[in-house]
């Protein structure tokens, strides 16, 4: 086992800290597209959103699990999957908003 | 050791870098993607106070526009930290952050576009 401090020092940390803080926001940001979907009645923006806001759901489960074996193998595991689905929420999350924008521009 | 990590086109080539580096790395893609959300936040409600009021239709348009610069980025995000872990593990220059005059231009273009509007509603009344 790693003494403190070690060649990683808070870095695990700060980057669980990062992951956690990346989630609140898409979130945030779906949550309340949900809200506007129903209140505009556009069920495209309210389906979509709500599937984001299940797959960040997923995404926050598995944040900060990645960081415990990193004591054991600094090689830790790659952030792409993860990050994909982050980027995934993102997305979807801005297609939503842009085609209801677009939408409410033309009506 | 076998490298099971995915993707091989990054975990197959060099060696492993200090791990606080691929961990900063990491943060810098996270705080992208941060950025991008920020974008998506402001144009959602830009769509919404358009589509729930009176307001006029264009801040629906400039609220799309900042949704999809928001998703552009998440995209980048994922796309630069693939190109920069590549380099540290190669021992290579870190590639230049060429996303940052563009975004800088975008949100430029975004205020002044909304601030356009803002004022020509305040003069419509």
């Amino acid at each position: 086992m790693s003494t403190f401090p070690d060649r990683l020092g808070l870095q695990p940390e700060r980057t669980a800290l990062a992951w956690q803080r990346t989630t609140v926001s898409v979130n945030a940001v779906s949550v309340s597209l949900v809200v506007v979907g129903g209140r505009l009645g556009s069920w495209p923006l309210t389906v979509l959103s709500t599937a984001t806001v299940i797959l960040v759901g997923v995404l926050a489960v598995g944040a900060r699990r990645r960081f415990d074996p990193l004591r054991d193998d600094p090689r830790g595991t790659s952030p792409f999957g993860p990050m994909l689905r982050a980027a995934g929420a993102t997305v979807l999350t801005g297609l939503s908003g842009a085609v209801t924008g677009f939408c409410v521009w033309l009506s | 050791m076998t490298d099971h990590r995915r993707p091989a086109s990054v975990y197959g080539v060099g060696e492993e870098p200090d791990p606080r580096f691929t961990l900063a790395n990491e943060r810098t893609a996270l705080a992208w993607m941060r950025t991008g959300l920020t974008l998506v936040a402001g144009g959602v409600a830009l769509v919404s106070v358009s589509g729930l009021t009176s307001l006029p239709r264009w801040w629906a348009l400039a609220g799309a526009v900042s949704c999809t610069g928001g998703g552009l980025l998440a995209v980048r995000a994922v796309a630069g930290w693939s190109r920069v872990e590549r380099a540290l593990r190669l021992r290579r220059p870190l590639p230049a952050p060429r996303s940052l005059v563009p975004l800088a231009g975008g949100v430029l273009a975004l205020a002044g576009g909304t601030l356009s509007l803002a004022v020509l509603e305040l003069l419509g009344t």
